[in-house]
């Protein structure tokens, strides 16, 4: 019964969980990639993905939205309104409050990490919708910051445009090991912080792995100024010894078994990531796409090797 | 996804308009209605059944409301004489009986007050029938002076001297039970009941019905009734008021009155008056029974599948519809000794776990069944042979039950084997021969076996008519299930309702132990009584599902036990009451005496909907007899540890024929 099983659960989780967004032909295709190539039989291996499947966590659209609330909520507002409230003797005057919040949001500036046309600055959109933000709050680096000289060592400095704006956010949906954006980042920040000493530069993110959140924590870059709402930490792993997908199986389950598997197709899919990128090892993903640190067995669309994936991921064409 | 309503959706009659009441309405013929619903009798009747037996649905279908949308342009005096009864509907509920108890000293100053309201509420529903059927039959005289003459001689308050017209005295009816709503709603504030009550309970229904027939003189022959539905919702002493009713309504105030089977909470009537008594005052009906002993319930159930497809979910019917269930779901094939299903669900592999249990009966055996090694050897050769597997594990079975400590084992399985390789070879011409018999006994429960030894899937449930046995003539079952598998089947993106496609065995099977869980877990949540009665039925559904699964099956499709009704003591019998109330179970006739003590024997049956919870069968056919401990082990929730042991009793004898203590338990701590 382990398949009867596990397509129930995954009808209620498509139905309640995943907002209808996830299909049944697309998991029926993406089982049957499946073909026993690895254990030698493919009722086994279609029983392992189906179940592995279950434990994918998903974030629709619905939930995305609901996170970026939160994200503002929780990581901006609040914290922005304690520091007010101890800067005018804890006072708890709501009226001033408010106002004094809302002309420190208009010195504030959120930007999308890299291209305008990737996830992060798409994202950014939906955070403005449900945090009902004005349009205007809203910019990129190359639109906030003038290039210019230090005239002294004759360094390139960034400067800010409009002298009104005291703190920038910078936004992205997922940081995996942040290997790549802090390479990035690293110049861009030493010249902004050169051009703008009292510039306040911070980080958000809706997801984060542990050690990405804490590379970006680092002096160089944020500085203890990143933060993110949903926190991956080791057990987000699926082939860690802690990992939290696989806690409580059925017996028929052997999660070896199902790790060779997803190291096995995933080696043919994308050689050298075979547990996604950086080996990620990851089994979420999101309705604007699954990132790339996720497992690839759930997402790749078979470039190299015919495969159906289950969530599709939109890949960055560089 | 497709993006359908389903169907089978569980909607509430009571949420029903009066015209999907018609256009849902599937008959079960006259002669079964009318014996339910009695509507001349002049004789109160209770017509009790579970929940989802269309009790509302029938009730609502015989009010004078929904009859009169039935035939276009006719007269509500016309649709009266069609009727030959004038129904007038009410629902419990729509009295909010809660707000006429709040002060437990004082109850029967409330208990009046009660009766006051229920029957001006009751007069209301029938005026306001008098009124449409005034309106509608313009061309009848109806005398309403002489109605009212014969409610205002009971009446003894001014307000009601002047009335001349059915409207005015409705007006004036309502005004009444406004009065009352105000000052009850104030009283639960101020704690003061300011009323004055302007007739005695019974002066109000009593004379408007009698008067009926001066109103107009097609009233002579007509009963008028009172259909009172849910009764459950009225408290002890606002049943007493019914109960009031019905003894003292002169034969010309009438009750049909709905419930659950545990709705009934009194007999006795107000005031400490006498209480009523069956087959006098008020006869008793239970849905349930009727239902389930239906023969004509199969194709109720197809007509009433069909009318749920065309009407979708909560919108009115309006065919019959070709569509045909049955070709929609893919049935079992049994031919062949279930030869497809063991090939593709890969059930051969289920022999080896036999002849292990088999062997390991052998190992515990006592020496006097001479089962040596040598001996084992020769008797498994000819039990399995190259038999089916179905076969192979029915002669393990028959050797099992047959073999006495003086039989020759060997020639015992030779002559099991020789019977089953002619049965193998010529069903037909063998069809009378004890291995026929026994074939035709086990075949599903031991295929059930081996499906639950299979790793791809468990016991299997298809076929629409699994699933109407399964209902047990509720077609509110029905629903649940269907509802599963058009959930089950929208998702895969599968129309089963075009007849083009068949529905898994899988699909159905799923969809069979969802409705299960659902049923058991979800929706029996009727407080703290039915949590015992859940609990025994757990522990009795493991006890039938460790005989099914025996290697000496001691009962054919064990769905059923009896026993004693003197055996069942304290509170078991009211666990066992809870679990008839509710549904678990159902009590297959009055009892029957046993032949050899001729005490009385009760005989039970687990509602078929929960089989596949526990992967029992749908269809009983033996009963297996519980001693006293063992019954009560099961319906007394203090008595886990007892159960636990005779459970471990049980399924040593049934997998250790041959042990020679075979009334002892060997350690098996956890059976599945």
């Amino acid at each position: 019964m382990s398949r009867a099983e596990s397509e129930r659960k995954l009808q209620e989780l498509a139905v309640s969980a995943w907002d209808g967004e996830i299909r049944w032909p697309d998991i029926s295709a993406w089982s049957e990639n499946f073909d026993g190539r690895h254990l030698g039989d493919s009722d086994i291996e279609q029983e392992h993905a189906l179940f592995a499947l279950t434990k994918f966590i998903y974030f629709g659209r619905r939930l995305v939205r609901e996170l970026l609330r939160s994200l503002y909520r929780d990581r901006f507002e609040a914290p922005l309104i304690q520091r007010i409230r101890r800067n005018h003797r804890n006072t708890r005057d709501a009226a001033l409050l408010r106002k004094v919040y809302q002309s420190e949001l208009a010195t504030t500036r959120f930007a999308g990490l890299g291209n305008p046309a990737e996830s992060g600055a798409h994202l950014l959109y939906f955070f403005r919708q449900v945090n009902y933000l004005q349009k205007d709050l809203f910019a990129d680096l190359r639109s906030l910051f003038a290039v210019a000289k230090d005239p002294t060592t004759g360094e390139f400095l960034y400067g800010i445009r409009d002298s009104g704006i005291r703190r920038v956010v910078l936004f992205d949906d997922l940081v995996g090991s942040a290997t790549q954006v802090s390479q990035y980042l690293l110049t861009e920040l030493r010249r902004i912080r050169r051009g703008n000493p009292q510039l306040e530069i911070s980080f958000m993110a809706l997801f984060a792995t542990t050690e990405g959140l804490s590379r970006l924590n680092e002096p160089g870059l944020f500085d203890g100024r990143a933060t993110c709402m949903f926190e991956l930490d080791d057990s987000y792993k699926s082939h860690d010894a802690g990992s939290r997908y696989f806690v409580a199986t059925p017996s028929w389950f052997d999660v070896a078994k199902f790790r060779g598997m997803a190291a096995h197709y995933g080696g043919h899919l994308r050689p050298g990531m075979a547990l996604g990128y950086k080996g990620g090892q990851l089994m979420l993903g999101f309705s604007h796409n699954t990132p790339d640190n996720t497992l690839p067995i759930f997402w790749d669309e078979g470039a190299r090797a015919p495969w159906a994936p289950v969530f599709p991921r939109f890949d960055k064409k560089y | 996804m497709r993006d359908t309503q389903n169907p089978f959706a569980l909607v509430r009659a009571s949420d029903f308009s009066d015209s999907q009441i018609n256009g849902l309405w599937v008959e079960l013929g006259s002669r079964l209605i009318n014996a339910v619903i009695e509507p001349r009798a002049r004789i109160s009747k209770y017509i009790l059944g579970g929940k989802g037996t269309g009790k509302t649905h029938l009730l609502r279908y015989h009010s004078y409301q929904v009859a009169r949308l039935r035939v276009a342009n006719e007269s509500g005096l016309q649709t009266v004489a069609r009727q030959k009864f004038l129904g007038v509907y009410m629902r419990a509920t729509n009295v909010d009986p809660g707000r006429f108890e709040p002060d437990r000293s004082a109850l029967r100053k409330w208990q009046q007050l009660f009766g006051v309201y229920f029957e001006l509420r009751l007069a209301e529903d029938l005026l306001d029938a008098l009124r449409d059927i005034k309106q509608s039959s313009v061309e009848a005289k109806l005398d309403d002076a002489k109605l009212i003459r014969e409610v205002q001689r009971s009446i003894h308050d001014a307000s009601a001297d002047n009335l001349t017209t059915v409207e005015e005295l409705l007006t004036w009816v309502e005004g009444q039970r406004r009065g009352i709503d105000h000052a009850v709603d104030n009283a639960a504030f101020s704690g003061q009941l300011n009323i004055q009550i302007s007739f005695s309970i019974g002066a109000l229904c009593v004379p408007l019905t009698r008067g009926l027939a001066k109103w107009h003189p097609a009233f002579e022959n007509i009963p008028v009734i009172f259909l009172l539905d849910e009764i459950e919702n009225f408290s002890e002493i606002q049943q007493e008021v019914v109960n009031s009713l019905v003894r003292y309504g002169e034969g010309v105030l009438t009750f049909r009155i709905t419930g659950r089977l545990y709705s009934r909470k009194t007999l006795a009537t107000m005031a400490r008056g006498e209480e009523n008594r069956e087959g006098s005052e008020f006869t008793t009906v239970e849905l349930d029974n009727i239902l389930r002993g239906f023969d004509g319930y199969p194709s109720f159930a197809r007509r009433f599948v069909a009318k749920r497809l065309i009407s979708g979910a909560g919108g009115p019917g309006s065919g019959s519809g070709a569509f045909d269930p049955t070709r929609s779901l893919e049935e079992l094939d049994s031919s062949r000794f279930y030869d497809h299903h063991v090939r593709t669900l890969g059930l051969e592999s289920a022999t080896a776990s036999f002849v292990r249990a088999f062997e390991d009966a052998v190992d515990s055996a006592d020496t006097s069944y001479g089962l040596t090694d040598d001996v084992t050897l020769v008797v498994e050769a000819h039990l399995m042979g190259s038999f089916p597997a179905l076969v192979q594990r029915l002669n393990l079975l028959l050797f099992c039950k047959k073999l006495k400590k003086r039989t020759n084992p060997v020639h015992l399985a030779s002559t099991i084997a020789d019977a089953a390789q002619r049965f193998v070879d010529s069903p037909t011409a063998e069809r009378r021969s004890f291995y026929a018999t026994a074939y035709g006994h086990y075949a599903v429960d031991l295929f059930a076996q081996l499906c639950r030894e299979s790793r791809k899937t468990g016991p299997v449930y298809s076929g629409f008519d699994t699933f109407v046995k399964m209902s047990s003539g509720n077609p509110r079952n029905l629903l649940i299930c269907l509802g599963r598998l058009y959930e089950s089947a929208s998702f895969r993106e599968l129309d089963f309702t075009s007849n083009a496609i068949k529905l898994s065995i899988a699909m159905q099977t799923e969809a069979a132990a969802d409705a299960a869980r659902f049923a058991y877990e979800r929706d029996s949540n009727y407080g703290s009584a039915a949590e015992p009665a859940r609990e025994a039925i757990n522990r009795l559904a493991i006890v039938l599902r460790t005989a099914r699964y025996a290697l000496s099956i001691p009962e054919v499709s064990p769905l059923a036990v009896s026993f004693s009704d003197s055996d069942i003591v304290g509170a078991s019998k009211d666990v066992l009451r809870a679990a008839l109330n509710y549904s678990f179970l159902f009590e297959i006739d009055e009892g029957r005496p046993d032949r050899n003590s001729q005490r009385l024997m009760r005989k039970f049956q687990l509602n078929p909907l929960l089989s596949p919870r526990w992967g029992l069968p749908i269809a009983r056919r033996g009963d297996l007899p519980l001693s006293k401990d063992l019954v009560n082990a099961i319906f007394d929730p203090e008595l886990q540890r007892d159960f636990e042991a005779q459970l471990r009793v049980l399924s040593q004898r049934w997998n250790y024929p041959f042990s020679a203590k075979a009334g002892n338990a060997r350690t098996q701590p956890e059976l599945f």
